[in-house]
């Protein structure tokens, strides 16, 4: 085997835009949290669990995840056993709406129902209202905020479940019919047990996800002063003078709480992994579908329900918001203008431009820091390595809120001011994606016998000769799945323009929110529907180029 | 081939549709040339940036039209309310980070940023023009807008008869959920109001109107919004915060009961501006008839100017009893308001 003179420069390039990427950051939350103008203190932590209103928060943020998780994974699992191991009608359009619905941006579904749903003017309750006299629905409180982050999750619930049991192979399920059991108690205690890893690495990722999630809470709990953990630091940094320690000592008490279950939930995962679950063999799988008799119609009437909350009825409202000459008076006249409004403001191009630029550079930057840590993790193992790899993930168990002002407090003062330049929240987004980004790889990697490698190195190349030319080309369905999810992410990311963005450097994401804020709800209609459109054109374009080229996407 | 010198019927459409546009355009070369050396010093530096707090569908167009009329690039940003829009400002500035040219505030939170000797001291050409009242002495705080607090109401939900005539009205049981407000963490023009009614009628006033099912919104815009949609009826907030929806065609209208309480925005430049001509020229611009006439017709405000018209449909500014405001004691006292407020609100 040739020796790589670039192995190491390479390695210790991306350890040092690791630490600077995720170490610095937290280590400037953790300062900041406890430093005033009179040196260190703990009174900020002291004042983040004494305050009334700082108590509240933390209730709102943990009421906000109990109920929402339990039904996204109820509605998740649901919808992904049914789809993958019954006989029912529509389940590849389930599939491709699900899809359509993990990549959507959050605040299509709090548009839409804060439209449908508002508590005096809302469309629905004025039907309920003439039919029979009552406003049932207020969707500006915590019960409207569950039911659009129920709507949000549930296709990631969906998603990963899905892809679990599809790698499982349907003898099991094979046999429990022989031996009598009936269709649905095949699905309850035989497929949903299987995947038993795939709902608890769910069930952690959802309560990251609640807990880092801003557009939901913005739009539906601002405006009736129910703040979460997200809301609640916006509205410390932004008021004057700004409270940042105090921010940051709640961001900190968040992570930790965050990190903690994130940490016994991984714990957990990795002993269910050991033995019991391991159902995928060496050989290849066959795929049973149930029979589940007169049910079939009704379990495709629940799937197509949820799809059509998720998905349909969303976007057909905010087309319509976007459309209507007069929302005021629910005008069924179409025009053009807020489309055209929005299109021709005089920020719109480098809008645009600053969008597609950050959400490129996200995944390029991205996908090559990642791909070099998993590859040095996995194929040159040493402590250096692994220890970069779990630095890598550990912004995984920060929520992002806590995480975007830590990047902020990194990069705002010398020697390196980065702030009001797209490369901060380039790093602030490479640096959170990059958790998933390590794992797409590992799992990638995983799945390439060593053998293909160890050959390429046999004949006489180096590792990184092995790396480019054997391990690169095999992963490249993983490599581009991984930077277009990297690239959708970027995009549909609130939190990191929300609060590192400056006005030449304000994205699509952020300007669609600051558009609804001002009572702009058609430009902010139109807005999310350009917003859609480019994303949807990019996956099109991807699509099209990498069928062309073999590649295989979803 | 000869030119024809026949006025066809064509080219006499021609002019009558495009003499407004002859017009502005004229208007707007005649202004910007008259800038002088200011115009210079602005064409030098290139470019200007401002943070402002309006709806920015409107006031974006408002102030891009600078950009049109004199080729220096404009930029704008609105981050919200006046206190995130000084807590940015702060920040930035705090680590070197000077990105701002020229700040549109309320006219107390101008006040503290002079008083940190965050802001530079100009008096502009066109403040010669400026209504005594609203003049600025020290060249700080250049007010460019006049606004009053008012109840901006919904005209399919609240007739005309039933409005409140003074502000304890609101307190009765017809207004029993439907009021909203905005919050003074921040709104600083929410804040003046919230400080001139306290001083009116004491926290017992607020007292009543949050057991009245009061609502407040971060910003007055979304109050206004709400009333808009009908979500609620009636909004205590700047005339200026409806511009949007009225634009819309919403069903709003503006009712002054008999105390405005007003609330003045001012222009300030930054004093590490990083384009000083630029924004130097751009201050005069806001206080020259062309861009004060459109805070009147687009923002829906009152201009500074004497000779412009007030917005649509509104009394004049000199038939309207302004109670001077005093903004040292707004500035001591603020803590303590907020601090009341959020108890009053949270009860």
């Amino acid at each position: 085997m040739k020796h790589d003179t670039l192995r190491q420069p390479l390695f210790w390039f991306s350890a040092v835009l690791v630490l600077a990427l995720t170490v610095l950051p937290l280590a400037w939350l953790v300062m900041g949290s406890l430093t005033s103008r009179a040196g260190l203190t703990v009174g900020h932590y002291v004042d983040a669990f004494t305050a009334v209103s700082n108590i509240r928060t933390i209730w709102n943020s943990l009421r906000l995840a109990l109920w929402s998780i339990p039904i996204a994974l109820v509605l998740g699992i649901f919808s992904a056993v049914t789809v993958a191991r019954l006989d029912i009608p529509f389940r590849g359009f389930v599939r491709t709406a699900s899809i359509v619905a993990f990549v959507s941006p959050p605040w299509v579904a709090a548009i839409a129902y804060a439209y449908l749903m508002s508590p005096n003017a809302g469309g629905i309750n004025l039907l309920v209202d003439a039919a029979i006299g009552l406003k049932p629905f207020n969707i500006f409180s915590m019960g409207g905020m569950v039911f659009c982050s129920v709507l949000f999750l549930y296709p990631y619930v969906f998603l990963t479940v899905l892809s679990a049991l599809d790698n499982i192979d349907s003898s099991y399920e094979e046999a429990a019919i022989t031996t009598g059991c009936s269709p649905i108690r095949t699905l309850a205690t035989i497929s949903i047990p299987l995947v038993t890893p795939a709902i608890i690495t769910c069930t952690i990722f959802s309560l990251i996800m609640i807990w880092s999630l801003y557009s939901i809470p913005a739009l539906l709990g601002m405006p009736s002063k129910i703040y979460v953990f997200a809301t609640y630091l916006f509205f410390l940094l932004n008021g004057f003078p700004p409270k940042l320690e105090l921010a940051s000592a709640i961001a900190v008490i968040f992570a930790v709480f965050a990190g903690t279950l994130v940490w016994l939930g991984f714990r957990l995962v990795r002993k269910a992994q050991s033995g019991r679950f391991q159902v995928v063999g060496g050989k290849g799988h066959k795929r049973m579908d149930l029979d589940v008799g007169g049910l079939r119609l009704p379990i495709a009437a629940v799937n197509l329900a949820i799809v059509a909350t998720a998905i349909l009825l969303p976007y057909l409202v905010v087309l319509y918001l976007s459309l209507s000459a007069d929302i005021y008076g629910f005008s069924l006249k179409a025009t053009l203008a807020h489309h055209l409004g929005e299109l021709s403001a005089p920020a719109m191009p480098k809008i645009i431009l600053n969008t597609l630029g950050l959400a490129t550079a996200t995944a390029v930057l991205g996908a090559a820091v990642a791909l070099t840590i998993a590859f040095f993790d996995m194929r040159m193992p040493s402590r250096a390595s692994g220890l970069v790899s779990v630095l890598a993930m550990f912004p995984v168990a920060v929520p992002a809120v806590a995480f975007v002002i830590g990047v902020m407090w990194a990069w705002i003062q010398p020697p390196v001011v980065l702030y009001g330049t797209l490369l901060i929240m380039v790093f602030a987004q490479v640096a959170r994606f990059l958790p998933l980004a390590t794992q797409h790889f590992r799992d990638g990697l995983n799945q390439i016998h060593v053998s293909l490698e160890e050959a390429a190195c046999t004949c006489g190349a180096s590792q990184l000769q092995t790396l480019r030319k054997i391990s690169v080309p095999l992963i490249r369905p993983v490599l581009v799945a991984t930077m277009l999810l990297l690239f959708m992410s970027s995009m549909r990311d609130l939190i990191t323009p929300i609060f590192l963005s400056t006005p030449s450097t304000q994205v699509m994401s952020s300007r669609i929110f600051f558009m609804w804020s001002e009572g702009e709800i058609s430009r902010a209609a139109a807005g999310t529907i350009h917003f859609i459109l480019v994303m949807g054109g990019v996956y099109v374009i991807c699509w099209f180029v990498l069928r062309r080229s073999g590649v295989k996407m979803i | 081939m000869p030119y024809d010198h026949r006025f066809s019927r064509r080219n006499a459409l021609g002019l009558i549709a495009g003499a407004p546009l002859a017009l502005q355009t004229g208007l707007g070369r005649a202004w910007a040339q008259g800038g002088g050396d200011l115009l210079e010093g602005a064409r030098k530096d290139g470019k200007v940036v401002v943070y402002s707090i309006f709806p920015q569908t409107v006031e974006s167009l408002m102030m891009m039209q600078y950009q049109e009329d004199t080729g220096v690039t404009m930029e704008y940003s609105r981050i919200g309310g006046t206190n995130p829009t000084l807590q940015k400002f702060y920040s930035e500035v705090k680590v070197g980070q000077y990105l701002t040219d020229v700040i549109v505030l309320e006219k107390s939170a101008a006040i503290i940023a002079t008083n940190d000797g965050m802001l530079a001291s100009f008096q502009p050409p066109n403040d010669a023009s400026v209504v005594e009242a609203f003049r600025s002495k020290d060249g700080y705080a250049h007010t460019v807008i006049a606004s009053f607090h008012v109840a901006v109401y919904n005209k399919n939900l609240l007739p005309e008869d039933q409005l409140p005539r003074q502000w304890s009205d609101l307190t009765k049981p017809e207004f029993k959920d439907k009021l909203v407000v905005g919050s003074p963490e921040n709104s600083g023009s929410a804040m003046v109001m919230i400080k001139t009614l306290v001083d009116m009628y004491g926290w017992e006033f607020f007292e009543a109107l949050a057991a009245n099912g009061l609502i407040e919104t971060n910003r007055e815009v979304e109050g206004a919004d709400l009333v808009a949609r009908g979500e609620r009826v009636l909004a205590v907030v700047a005339q200026t915060a409806p511009a949007a929806q009225i634009k819309a065609g919403a069903p709003i209208g503006i009712h002054f009961p008999d105390r405005p309480i007003a609330a003045e925005f001012a222009a300030s430049i930054a004093a590490q501006a990083p384009h000083p001509n630029a924004a130097r020229h751009f201050l005069d611009y806001m206080l020259s008839e062309r861009y004060q006439t459109r805070v009147a017709t687009d923002l829906g405000g009152y201009s500074v100017l004497p000779n412009v018209a007030p917005p649509a449909g509104l009394p004049a500014l000199s038939s309207l009893r302004v109670e001077p405001f005093d903004y040292a004691k707004l500035l001591e006292e603020r803590e303590a308001i907020l601090e009341k407020w959020r108890s009053v609100m949270s009860a």
